[in-house]
């Protein structure tokens, strides 16, 4: 470890005493213990203090070794007596230490200066690390300008990034437009080709033209259960004779309008007084848990999430249903829907996701077990909605896109490349912030989102996550991931499957 | 006996122009001169009276002009019976944009779907970068309606919305207005059934 500036120690020393009362003994510890060397030459600290005009020389005489190495140097008086701000700058980790001494420091130094700018004053550098000796004033103006310069150039390199993201989202946009014809010709008419056709296969990958996700995502979800076209309606009546004659429980039917508040909130197409989807997502979402509660299973928040998907694409309600049945009784679906029946299967894709982790990001994984953050704490909450929650929104249905096609697999490969983009995140070294992070609640993160002016849409968008950054991961993954060990990972982990 | 009819009518244009100013002055009659941009999209209704006593109550979508939502589009105009394609006359990088949307709406929406060309914007003539004559000219060519609005000063705007009204097809109450019409609807659920033709647009739909 490298010895702190002199005059660094010097002050946190100086404050640890005024203070050791009212601060923990970790304070004292902190600016004492690496450097017993100052201690010891500085048995006094008020004399230090008063050092600043009056015993240049003895302050001199005691610096520390550090300094006395430095070239003959104009008299050190500044050192010893460094302005706080500079401390600040220097330990921007240390919350403990830092908030209080600055005023300690000027209170006490206040009544001595009576006559002028001190000689401190005079030379003082605020381009210049305190503990090396003073520069002169044209150079300090250089290295401001040069400050300047770089803090512009840093600014323009990101307008520069942003401008090359919008050309990038851009050309993908013209490129699915112009794709629109082998879509609505090739691929619509005759669409379980694509699952053959390798090259088909690549442009689904590329994300389908928006005004063609509803038939081809029903398409791709299939009819696994055989649904009727009718049983929407079945289900709805069933549902509102259930609510009408109060058999409904009132706890569903509190978590299923409590998830509607939460799906899309920005959007308002949902809300439950203007939103003009609303009765249509309740719908889809009674008939549902009627649906299910055949099978004893019970609502589950997330669902309307889904639901509010499907209906944004799907062109009926009935159709809508349908989709939404299938589609939640598909694999790691089905098992974070099906309550307790299915939690042995939950934690078999736990295992999964964490066995994953570890291969493809293995310190974020070591982070994580020394912190105790497992799986559960997190995957639920991406899993459940499907990403809805957290992907901005185009993001989100871009991954639904190559999702609903390819099933677990993708669903997995996913949410690893969601912690690639916020991996830079998840270093922390303290769970509480890693978890808030994990919420996408991270205090940081979102002021500097109020400050450039995100909306809330989708909650990684703070992170930086949008549709480019999102696959450039999963594009990434290409080497890395291998359908082989997936498929070796679910049939060791579920080998009921 | 007077007659009711709803109707979708969908806002379209790029972000700016004056969307909201201009359904703001048509349903409160108000103008704000410093507006936040919308995000996602808001939802009113303004009902307007033809001489005959017939009632058009718009469901009108205001929806966000920013590029983020841009897969949602397809859903704004699904069943939309009119859209308001609004640019701003001040900046002819908005028509562009708009003849992106309308030519979207052409090829993609329902074939037999009401679309006005709005220049907004008109109490700021002295700025003025598209003329009268260049977009008239242009909404003839499609067969469009086309008018010039100020939701500042309230020039023009409930007249584009009356003519759109005027427009529309009033024959067949119950195969053009919404299933249960507005009366129906329950109170505070001001929606438009989105899945009302949905037979009707598969037929229509051009992919």
């Amino acid at each position: 470890m490298s010895p702190l500036p002199p005059s660094l120690s010097l002050d946190s020393h100086i404050h640890s005493l005024p203070l050791a009362s009212d601060l923990p003994s970790q304070f004292s510890s902190l600016a004492l213990t690496p450097r017993p060397h100052h201690h010891e030459s500085h048995p006094y600290p008020s004399v230090v203090i008063d050092a600043s005009r009056h015993s240049d020389l003895s302050d001199s005489d005691r610096m520390p070794s550090t300094s006395s190495s430095l070239p003959t140097t104009p008299p050190p008086p500044p050192l010893a007596l460094k302005p706080s701000p500079d401390i600040v700058s220097q330990e921007p980790t240390d919350d403990h230490t830092v908030p209080s001494p600055p005023k300690q420091t000027d209170s006490r130094h206040r009544p001595q200066r009576s006559i002028g700018p001190s000689a401190l004053e005079k030379v003082i550098s605020k381009t210049r690390p305190a503990h090396l000796p003073p520069k002169a004033r044209t150079e300090d103006r250089k290295h401001a300008a040069d400050w300047e310069n770089m803090m512009r150039q840093s600014r323009l390199a990101e307008q520069k990034r942003q401008h090359a993201l919008h050309e990038r989202r851009l050309a993908r946009e013209a490129e699915i437009e112009a794709s629109s014809e082998i879509w609505s010709k090739q691929i619509l008419p005759n669409w379980s080709l694509t699952l053959q056709n390798p090259t088909l296969r690549k442009l689904w990958w590329k994300g389908i033209p928006p005004k063609l996700r509803g038939p081809l995502w029903e398409n791709a979800i299939g009819n696994a259960l055989a649904l009727s076209k009718d049983s929407f309606r079945v289900c709805l009546a069933r549902a509102r004779r259930s609510i009408s004659s109060g058999a409904f429980p009132t706890h569903t039917l509190q978590l299923l309008e409590g998830d509607i508040v939460a799906t899309l909130p920005t959007l308002k197409l949902f809300h439950p007084v203007v939103g003009p989807l609303y009765s249509d997502l309740k719908d889809l979402l009674l008939a549902w848990t009627v649906a299910r509660s055949d099978e004893g299973l019970g609502y589950v928040v997330g669902a309307s999430k889904v639901a509010a998907m499907l209906l944004l694409n799907v062109t009926s309600n009935e159709r809508a249903f349908v989709a939404m049945r299938n589609l939640l009784e598909r694999g790691c679906s089905r098992a974070f829907y099906g309550g307790s029946s299915t939690k042995d299967d939950v934690e078999a894709y736990y295992r999964i996701f964490d066995t994953l982790l570890a291969d493809g990001m293995p310190k974020v994984y070591f982070n994580f077990k020394q912190h105790q953050i497992p799986p559960s704490n997190y995957l639920p909450g991406w899993l459940l909605p499907l990403f809805i929650d957290h992907l901005p929104f185009e993001a989100c249905a871009r991954v639904w896109d190559v999702l609903i096609l390819e099933g677990d697999s993708f669903l997995f490969r996913a949410a690893l490349a969601i912690m690639g983009v916020i991996e830079s995140r998840l270093f922390f070294p303290d769970r509480d912030e890693l978890l808030s992070v994990l919420r996408g609640e991270h205090k940081a993160a979102l002021e500097v989102a109020k400050r450039s002016g995100l909306t809330g849409n989708g909650k990684y968008e703070i992170y930086g996550l949008n549709e480019e950054t999102l696959w450039e991961r999963i594009d990434a993954m290409d080497d890395w991931w291998k359908e082989s060990t997936w498929i070796r990972l679910t049939q060791r982990e579920l080998p009921d499957l | 006996m007077s007659r009711q009819f709803q109707f979708k009518l969908v806002l379209l244009g790029e972000s700016a122009v004056g969307k909201s100013s201009l359904v703001l002055r048509f349903v409160k009659d108000q103008f704000e001169d410093y507006r936040e941009s919308t995000i996602g999209a808001a939802f009113l209704t303004q009902t307007v009276t033809l001489e005959d006593q017939t009632t058009v109550k718009f469901e009108i979508w205001d929806t966000a002009g920013q590029e983020r939502y841009k897969s949602l589009a397809p859903m704004y105009y699904r069943n939309a019976n009119c859209a308001v394609v609004v640019y701003d006359i001040t900046q002819s990088a908005s028509l562009e944009k708009a003849r992106n949307w309308i030519r979207e709406l052409q090829r993609q929406a329902d074939p037999s779907i009401v679309i006005a060309l709005c220049g907004n914007k008109s109490d700021l003539s002295a700025r003025r970068q598209v003329t009268q004559e260049e977009a008239q000219k242009y909404a003839e060519e499609e067969g469009l309606m086309w008018g010039e609005t100020s939701a500042k000063t309230g020039e023009g705007v409930s007249e584009i919305f009356l003519s759109i009204a005027k427009k529309l097809p009033l024959t067949v109450p119950s195969a053009t207005a919404p299933r249960g019409g507005a009366s129906a609807r329950p109170a505070g659920q001001k929606g438009v059934d989105l899945n009302r033709s949905t037979t009707q647009s598969q037929d229509g739909c051009n992919c």
